[in-house]
Formats: C-alpha cells, structure tokens, sequence
C-alpha cells in the first residue's frame, strides 16, 4: 500500500513537472504585450530593457528551471497586467477561500441528493422515477452548461426576487450559484451510482441472497449500495480539491469574486504571467485529486490490490 | 418422437428426401419404416454407389451459407428502429442538419453579416382593427418599390385589416390645418398594400376605414411608463382597446397614461419647456373605463412636457414626456439600420443589435458549429482507432502511450482547451485543434483494452483454428465489438465540442463575430438578457442549441446501444 502510493505520488510530481515545462513554453511564444501594461506606447528599447529585467531574454531553460525552483518556495510571481506588479499569491489566496466556501456549499447539496437520486433510479428501474431522472441526466448532459445556466440566472433572480449579482453580505444571493453548480454533479452522481447499483443488483450473489429470503430492503442497503458506494468514493476528492478551482461559468455570471472567473479576467486581458500560474495550479489540483481519488478508494476496498494492476490505468 | 425437439425434425425432413430419392430412382420398393437400418446385404448392394458420394464443396458456398444468416449491420438496425425515440430524434436531427445546408438556398434569404439599413425612400404602415398601427422602414412589399418618391417626398405603403374597406388617407401640414385627402392606389405586386406619396409640407398623415368609423389618429396621447428604469413614452398609436373619451374641453388635450402596478395611481405633472418651470400644474386623473391600468386626464394645449410621479409622488419617470400639439403620424423615412427588431415576416428571428439577420445567422452558426463537431469526431475516431490498435498490438509503444494517457487524463480537460486556444489565434482551425487534443486518447485505451480482451478469446481462437481470414476475423470477431463504442464516442464528441465552443466564446477565445457559430450567438443573446424584449436573441439559438445536442446525444446513445452485440438477439 505504502510502496503503491509512494509510486502513485513519485508519477504525479513527474506529469506535474513535465506539464509545467510544457506550459511555461507555450506560453513564451505568446506575444510580448501579455507582459506590459501599456506596451502600444513604450518605444523598442523600454520593452527589450523590460524583457531584461523580468529575465525574459535568458535561454528557455533557465527561465523554466528559475520558475520551477521559485514555485517550490511559494513565490508564483508578480502579475503584469492583471494587477500591475503585485504578487500573484495575494491576488489568488483571498479568491480561493470564495471559491471554496461556494464549491463546498454545493457539494454539500448536490451528494446527498445526487445518491438520493441514484439509489432511486436503481431501486426503480424501469419505472416511472427511472425515466424521469433518465431525462434529467440526458437533459444536463448534453445541453451545454453555459445555456441552463443562463436561465437559472435569469429567471431564478425573477422568481426568488433576489439580486441577479453576488453580494458578500446577502446569503440568498449563493442560492442561485449553488443550484446552478449542484445540478450537474447531483446528475453526474446519480448517473454514476445508479449504473453501478444496477450491476451489483445483477450479480450472482444478490440472487442468491434473495434466493435465500434475505429480505429486499436489506439487500439493497447491506449489498448492493454498500459495493456500489466504493467505486463513488474515488471522485470525491476530486471534486472536494476542485472547488478550488472554481466554477467559470457561476462565478462570472454572478461575479462571484473566485477563481474561475479570474481565469476567464485573466485570459481576455492577456496576462501571460498569471494564466501559467493558473492553469499550472488548475492542473496540479486535478493531478492531486486524482492521486487522492485513487489512494482513497484502495483504502476503502480492501479487494483493490494496486501492486499487481500496475500500468493497467 | 418429442414434437419440440428441432434436432428431430430435421432429421425426419432428411430421411423424407432420401426415402423419395430411393424410391423415385426404383432401388427400393415404398414400405413402413424405409430407413430403419434394416435393408438387406442385397439391397445395399444394389444401391447406387453415387449417393455415398462426397459431395463437391465450394468454398464460396461454405463461407456464404456455412455460417448463420446472422448479419450485424442489419440486427444493429433493427434493434435501433426498435427505439422509438431515438428514431425520431434522428428524424429531427437529420431534418435540421439538411435544413442548415438548404437555407442559403431559399428564397429572400440575407447575407448573415450583412448590416442591413432602413429603406430611405418609403416607409411601411401596418394598421389593426381597432387603428392601432406601425410605422416601419422594413421593406414588407416584395419586388421593387411601385415608384421612385422625388426628393422632399415620402413613399407610404399602407395596409390596413380586411374589415377596413378600401381605406382613405388624409394628411394636413404641422399645425393641424390644410387638411387634404391622399388618392391611394392599389399595389399590383402586393394585393394586400395600397400605396401613396406624401410630402414633406404636408407630412402628418391619418388613414381612416371606408366607411370613416375607425382611424388610426385619435385626438389623444398614450403614455407608458416601462423598464427598470421607468423609462416614459408617449405616442399617438392607440394602446387602449376601449372607445375613446370624446367630450373633451376646449383647449385640452387627451392624455392616456398606463404605469407600472406598483406606483399605485399615477400622478401627472404638465409643463411647458423641459425645464422644471413655474407654471407646472398637476391634472386630474380618472381611471380609463374598459382598460384596466389605464388611467386619463386633460392636458392644457399649451403645456408641453409631462412627469410621470407614483401615487405617493417616491417614484418617478426617468424622463418627460414630449407632449407637442395632438397630430397624426408624421411619415419621414427611417435612417440607421434595423437594430433589435422583434421577429417579423421580413427578419424571421429578428435582428440583432448591428442590423444583422438572426435567421441566417443562426442557421450559418448552426452549420459551423455542425462542422465543428463532426470535424472533432472525425478526427478523434481516426486518431484514437489508429492509436488504439497500434497500441493493443504493439507491446513496444505501451508504455509510451500508458505514459501519455497519463499526462493528459490528470489534467482537466477544460484547461487544456483553454491553453490550446490561447496560445494559437483564435479560428475554425484552432479550435478544431485545440479540441481534438485530448478527445483521442480516450478512445485509443478503450480500443487498447478491447483489442487485448477480445484477441484471445474463446471464438477468436476457433475462429483462427478453422481457419477464417484475417480479414474475416477483424470485419466480423473484432469490429462489431468495437463500432458501439465508436459510435458512441463520436456521437457525444459532437455535443460536446459544440458545448466547448460555446465555453471558447464565452471566455473570449472564440471565433471572431464574422463567423457565426452557436456559440457567439448564445453568448451574444445573453449580453441583451437584460431587457425582456431582447430576449429573443438569447431564446432563440439556446432551443436550437438544446434541440441539436440532445438529438446527437439520445441518437449516439441509442445507436450505440443497438451496435453492441450482446444485445442483438
């Protein structure tokens, strides 16, 4: 177990590190104007002189290695347009304690209703509750977010008669961001339960205990949900360290001060500088959720032996 | 002998052709129990020796008959007509897709980034029952404009409702005087329009029914007071449906005024000038018998701007209404281009706030977003089948590609999408790139995973002992396994790219505006969401928008369902 997560954790530092040269070089072949903030009116020598100073003009590797060893200390930079030269961890921590309080909120929300719903469609598959929440997924599934989410918004606002915007001092206006991020995750968990509930219930095992007058009730509590939760615990950290992240749809439509919505900020201002920071943040936090995901679920399944099945994810 | 057992049957059926040969051929004589192992040693040797003869086997026969009549395409196909559902998703799909390739082709179609302008020279008059009325400069009539107006003149089509007659026109000049009957001729192009030529000394024009009983001027103003804002118009078209107050005093003005429910009854403020002068005066106002909402008062002729103040006087107009003397219609051509248009018989979806066409950019939108998605299926199946395959067959390239699935599966998708887009300029290309980045792999490990369970499976391995084609094994052992989920990948990549395109957009890494696609037009729809009379450029490509993704997603779903072959019976 130990040596398997020793592994696990060594492979996640190395697609992190590799990911990170792979950004940081994209990224210097964006144009230089992402590094100034009135770059139309500077002359050739005040950008080359700027370039200089922010150690732009060294070779490539420098630059990586410079910018990889300085994240290992906790300095991520200094923003150049977003917020001119003020450091990027103080832009970004404020942001992500919102994101978290919002992304936590809804979680909370959306997992017990999500596996109230799978338990439900499993438990009546076929019936009508089956099909209805059967519309419900395909409906979230594929209609792009960014379209429900809309009308959330705009007829949410209308009909709660609250702000259409966040207010800091309002808890009524987080009703609506809420509801617009638990709506996916309540469909992808009770999509995911239920496909998993439903192949347990076909198991041998399941008809032999009916076979044997185990009582319904117990069955599905003491068998089928009990194995289908564990395969579900493998996404919980995942989406527990996303909520760092933040949404970028609700936090821009509500101007929730997060982190999604600053990524969206930074991108259309073309602050070169913070978009790596944030995309290389973004990226470690899904590397570590999954590393979680993955470690958790061996803990809770006792059957789940991950020496053996090395290289077969 | 069971009458279910099929084994024999057959048997029976057999025999029955052998004992008709034998007797037919005269070898045997017809007796009970022919074939019951009990000829003699002379009657087998009298037998002709040709029928213990091999027969000659061909081996295109055995390949064609050998085999059961199982046909995959076709049980695939069967079992996806089963699903009603889907198939008329599929009827709609097919019938929207076709329909965004046809519509350029359709009559009176515009150009999707074409501005388009009001017509200088006339102006289109659409007149109601009960005389209410709107002037356009949208050309209505079809075919070119019945004749060229001169400078200083004003081309007017008027159409007015059946129960109208033939309507008559009148215009006076801008006191009110001079008043002067208009002859309207009949538009030969368009039954239903009458035509006239108006000029500009006499500008103010009235229609009235022929038998002179309704009119599209009323002696009277109507003031609404709208929006958050509550913003104050006041126009001569008449918004009340009940008949109109006629004994006013002499040296007033009628005045109608509708505000919103929550100012209780408004109070109304009559001035002359804009500036708040000495002489303003508040009028008396009455509720509207017939119009609930409306309320009227008397203005004095020679005031000309009006407030609007709530019952308790804490709310306001955000504007005065200009109350100049009561005249009709003034008819002057329209300029500036035909912005926010509601949806009308000329701009079917409306017009959005440049003047362009909605029909036809939702419809060019719908085909590039179309073209996206397939070209990402496309691409995808391709890449990730080809992958798939090398790396199932290839133990060489494991741990490359394991290691590479690696690296992007840790990552959000999203991110990548967003760094692809933004470090290329933003176009068709690059966000086809940008998307089909990471969709591939997926794929290739599912096509890995099956090419290393089903290549050494029971039936492949008699299917190799009996010695079928490599051809034959990879056609009909492994692809069958395979095409359900093909099938299902590119069908949801389209939804999906779709919906990336519309999140490219909306983070400002989309298609620049001269190429429509769903995406800008729903991130453009959502810009006007906040007055509710715009809302029909957001309402509009959002249903297309959902009608589309849901028929790819239930249509994959259901043709992936039927593609699998364990649930072919």
């Amino acid at each position: 177990m130990l040596k398997y997560s020793l592994k696990r954790l060594a492979r996640s530092l190395l697609t992190l590190l590799i990911l990170i040269t792979v950004i940081f070089i994209l990224l210097r072949f964006m144009p230089e104007e992402g590094y100034f903030n009135n770059y139309e009116k500077m002359s050739p020598t005040q950008i080359a002189v700027g370039l200089q100073k922010m150690g732009l003009k060294d070779p490539l590797y420098v630059q990586v290695s410079r910018f990889i060893v300085n994240l290992f200390k906790g300095d991520l930079g200094v923003s150049y347009r977003y917020r001119v030269n003020s450091p990027i961890a103080s832009i970004i921590s404020p942001k992500i304690s919102i994101s978290v309080k919002v992304g936590l909120i809804s979680m909370a929300v959306s997992l017990p209703l999500g596996f109230l719903l799978g338990i439900i469609m499993a438990r009546y598959k076929g019936k009508i509750w089956d099909a209805i929440g059967n519309a419900y997924i395909v409906f979230i599934q594929a209609v792009p977010n960014a379209v429900y989410f809309i009308f959330i918004q705009l007829y949410g606002s209308t009909w709660l008669n609250i702000s259409m915007l966040y207010k800091e001092t309002d808890w009524k206006t987080l009703i609506l961001p809420v509801v617009s991020l638990a709506l996916p995750s309540i469909s992808s968990y009770g999509m995911w339960l239920r496909r998993y509930m439903v192949d347990e219930s076909n198991k041998d095992y399941i008809k032999l205990a009916l076979a044997k007058g185990v009582p319904t009730r117990r069955i599905w509590s003491h068998h089928v949900f009990r194995n289908a939760v564990v395969p579900m615990v493998n996404l919980i950290p995942g989406s527990l360290l996303m909520t760092i992240s933040g949404a970028i749809y609700t936090e821009s439509y509500y101007s929730i001060p997060g982190m999604g919505g600053l990524l969206v900020d930074v991108i259309k201002r073309q602050d070169n500088n913070m978009v790596i920071v944030l995309v290389v943040l973004f990226a470690s936090v899904g590397i570590v959720g999954l590393l979680l995901g993955d470690i958790l679920m061996a803990i809770v399944d006792p059957r789940i032996s991950f020496s053996k099945k090395e290289g077969s994810r | 002998m069971s009458k279910y057992s099929t084994k024999e049957k057959l048997t029976k059926k057999m025999e029955a052709s052998i004992e008709q040969y034998l007797i037919e051929e005269g070898i045997i004589e017809p007796c009970e129990n022919l074939l019951d192992d009990n000829l003699s040693a002379e009657q087998i040797a009298n037998l002709d020796p040709e029928i213990f003869q091999a027969i000659k086997v061909s081996d295109d026969e055995a390949e064609r008959t050998g085999y059961s009549n199982y046909s995959y395409w076709g049980s695939t196909i069967r079992m996806f007509f089963k699903n009603k559902i889907a198939v008329a998703n599929l009827v709609l799909m097919l019938i929207l897709v076709l329909f965004t390739f046809i519509q350029p082709y359709l009559p009176n179609q515009f150009d999707p980034n074409r501005v388009n302008y009001y017509n200088s020279k006339a102006v289109w008059f659409t007149v109601e029952d009960n005389g209410a009325y709107t002037m356009e400069g949208i050309k209505y009539t079809k075919g070119d404009l019945a004749l060229e107006p001169e400078k200083g003149e004003t081309l007017a089509y008027i159409k007015t409702p059946d129960s109208w007659g033939i309507p008559q026109a009148t215009v006076c000049d801008e006191n009110g005087e001079n008043l002067e009957s208009v002859k309207l001729t009949k538009d030969e192009a368009n039954p239903d329009w009458y035509y006239c030529i108006i000029n500009q000394e006499k500008p103010y024009l009235q229609i009235e029914s022929e038998s002179n009983d309704v009119s599209t001027f009323h002696n009277a103003m109507w003031v609404t007071v709208v929006g958050e804002k509550y913003a104050v118009y006041a126009s001569g078209i008449k918004h009340t449906s009940s008949d109109i107050i006629s004994d006013i005093p002499a040296g007033y003005g009628l005045i109608y005024v509708q505000a919103p429910e929550s100012w209780g009854v408004p109070q109304l403020r009559a001035q002359s000038g804009h500036l708040a002068g000495a002489d303003a005066e508040f009028l008396e106002v009455k509720p509207a018998k017939g119009d609930e909402g409306w309320y009227y008062a008397f203005m004095p002729i020679e005031k000309n701007a009006l407030s609007v103040l709530s019952e308790d006087g804490s709310l306001r107009g955000m504007n005065r209404a200009t109350i100049t003397s009561i005249l009709p219609q003034k008819v002057e051509a329209q300029t500036g281009f035909v912005e926010n248009k509601r949806p009308n018989e000329v701009f079917w979806f409306g017009t959005n706030d440049i003047g362009q066409d909605l029909w036809s950019r939702m419809w060019t939108g719908t085909r590039t977003s179309l073209f996206i998605g397939i070209i990402v299926a496309a691409i995808e199946a391709v890449i990730g089948i080809v992958a798939g395959l090398l790396w199932g067959y290839l133990r060489r390239l494991d741990f490359l590609f394991t290691e590479l699935y690696n690296l992007i599966n840790n990552i959000p998708s999203t991110i990548i999408l967003v760094l692809a887009s933004y470090v290329m300029r933003p176009s068709i290309k690059t966000i086809i790139i940008a998307m089909s980045i990471t969709g591939w792999i997926g794929l290739a490990r599912f096509i890995r995973n099956l090419v290393l369970i089903i290549r050494d499976r029971d039936f492949n391995l008699a299917s190799r002992c009996l010695g079928t084609p490599t051809r034959r094994i990879i056609t009909k052992n492994l692809l069958p396994q395979m095409v359900s989920v093909i099938m299902l990948r590119m069908a949801l990549a389209i939804p999906g790219a779709i919906g990336s395109e519309v999140f490219l957009s909306y983070i400002g890494l989309g298609l620049p505006i001269g190429i429509p696609s769903l995406g800008n037009l729903v991130n453009k729809g959502r810009t006007m969401m906040m007055a509710p009379t715009l809302r029909y450029q957001l309402f509009i490509p959002a249903i297309i928008l959902s009608v589309i993704t849901i028929c790819f997603y239930l249509v994959g779903n259901a043709f992936s369902d039927a593609a699998d072959p364990k649930n072919h019976n």
